[in-house]
Order: C-alpha cells, then structure tokens, then sequence
C-alpha cells in the first residue's frame, strides 16, 4: 500500500521518486517524530527504521541514476 | 496487559474508533491529558502495520487535537501511560497548545540536475567540493524563508544528504494550507536548481518536543 499523502510534486518530477519522497517523509516521521516513551521502542520497529530507510534512499538514489 | 500508544490529547476529547488490527481505542485519563492507546493487535509492532498506524493518526487528527506517539510505543499498563502523562504534563501541555488548529507538511528539495564532481584528487579539493554544496544548499534555505513565515513554527535541515539540499517541516494552520501549498509551487517555478515535493497534511510529528529554540 503506497501512501498518497503528496501534496504538491514539480511538474517534472516523475511519481515514482515523488511516492518515495513521500514514503521517506512517513517513515521519518513515524519511526524517529513523535511523542518519544523512552526506553519502550520495541526492537522490532528499530529494525524496520535501518532497513525501510536504507531501501528507500536507495530506491530514490537509483531512479536518480536511471533518469540519466 | 500491554498497550499500544497512538497518541496523548486532552482529557476533554471523546476519543472512539478502531486501533490497529481493529482493536478497539480507549483512553487513560490523568487530566487535564489523556492518552489514546489500545490493545496490542501483536505481541510486537509489525511493518506491515506502518501504514494502518498511519491511517488510525489520520482519523485521529482529523477529530482532535493530538500529538501523535512514535510508531511501536508499548506501555507495560494503564498506570504505566498515567505515570507519563503526570511526569510530562508541562512539556505535554504546552506541545498540545502549540498544535492546536494546525497540521504539518514537509517540504523536501533534490538536486535537479545531479552534478557529480569530478573524483576530487587531493583532500583541498574534496573539502571545496563539500564547501561549495553547502553553499548552495544554504541559498536554497534561503530562498524557502517564505514558508516559514506563512507557518507557526518550522524546522529545516540543511544538507542532510548530499542529494538534498534541504528538507524542512512546517507546523501551518489550518485556514492557510491551500496558500501554503499555492507559495510551494511558486517556489518551485522560482528556484531552478531544484525540484520541490511537498507531503502532507500529517499530524504535528515533527513539533511534539521540547526542541531547542
């Protein structure tokens, strides 16, 4: 499930790389914004924060490449 | 028995609804707060829950006044969330009232044209190299200065990665979203360097804090 939460993308930005730039921002927010209860982060969503970001900078980082 | 917290509103807001997997919310009250949560739907915070977490804040912001919790925040019980509604009530408070009648947007700018530099031969050129995309990056902060003062409270990160330029997050109040949204495209026709995306409408993630001013 893409989250559609873009409200406003440069016309020439194609919607892949404008849904992970939205995408990033959701997963930013959600896994380092927020009301913070320390020490009761499960490791569970620590994992998902390492991996998720990681796959989606590299998802923007190719599609950069590609557009080449 | 463990309890997912969604978010911590005011002890005056009549919360209903569904929860992740469906598990019906509820609410701890140590007024003048209170705290959303409910059952856990898992014994520990799944990804696949990422986006329904993120619809369940949806509903709520659209609703009440909230300031969203960090994905996967198990509370141990009822007394547990009380405890930290007591403890932080001052920081909490003032938070509440500095989101009320807002919602958030981030605004994220790349590079339009990605100018990969030559590998820099020498350690003087690399640090110029590094220099000078700051420097432009620093302009590109610059020339977003009208979001700010169209927002209550804004917060920017210049260069948080090479290919970004910057990414900020702005706290806008609700009857000036639609001019936000107008001032980001006309920036973006402004400024030739980059490309602007904006997301949004969220619930106040990025302004729950006490930040440093």
């Amino acid at each position: 499930v893409t989250p559609q939460r873009t409200a406003y993308a440069s016309p020439e930005l194609d919607l892949p790389s404008t849904r992970h730039i939205t995408l990033l921002d959701l997963l930013d927010r959600l896994l380092a914004g927020g009301v913070v209860v320390r020490g009761h982060i499960t490791l569970a969503a620590a994992d998902i924060d390492l991996v998720e970001l990681d796959l989606a900078l590299l998802v923007v980082a190719t599609q950069k490449l590609m557009e080449r | 028995m463990s309890l997912l917290l969604y978010a911590v509103t005011s002890s005056e807001e009549k919360v209903a609804g569904a929860g992740l997997g469906g598990m019906p919310l509820q609410t701890v009250e140590a007024p003048p707060l209170a705290a959303i949560v409910s059952g856990p739907a898992a014994s520990q915070p799944r990804r696949e829950e990422l986006w329904e977490y993120d619809h369940v804040l949806e509903r709520l912001m659209a609703r009440h006044v909230i300031l969203p919790a960090r994905f996967g925040s198990l509370m141990d019980s009822r007394m547990d969330v009380r405890e930290l509604l007591e403890r932080r009530q001052k920081e909490l408070r003032r938070s509440l009232d500095r989101v009320r009648g807002t919602v958030e947007f981030g605004v994220t700018t790349g590079w339009r044209d990605q100018l990969e530099p030559a590998e820099p031969e020498t350690g003087t050129d690399y640090l110029l190299g590094r220099l000078a995309l700051h420097r432009r990056a620093s302009d590109v902060a610059r020339r977003l200065e009208p979001l700010g003062s169209l927002a209550r409270s804004s917060r920017q990160r210049v260069l948080p990665r090479p290919t970004l330029p910057v990414t900020a997050s702005y706290l806008v109040e609700t009857d000036r979203t639609e001019k936000f949204i107008e001032m980001v495209a006309c920036l973006d026709g402004l400024l030739p360097h980059v490309d602007v995306v904006c997301t949004g409408p969220w619930p106040p993630y990025s302004f729950v804090e006490a930040m440093p001013q």
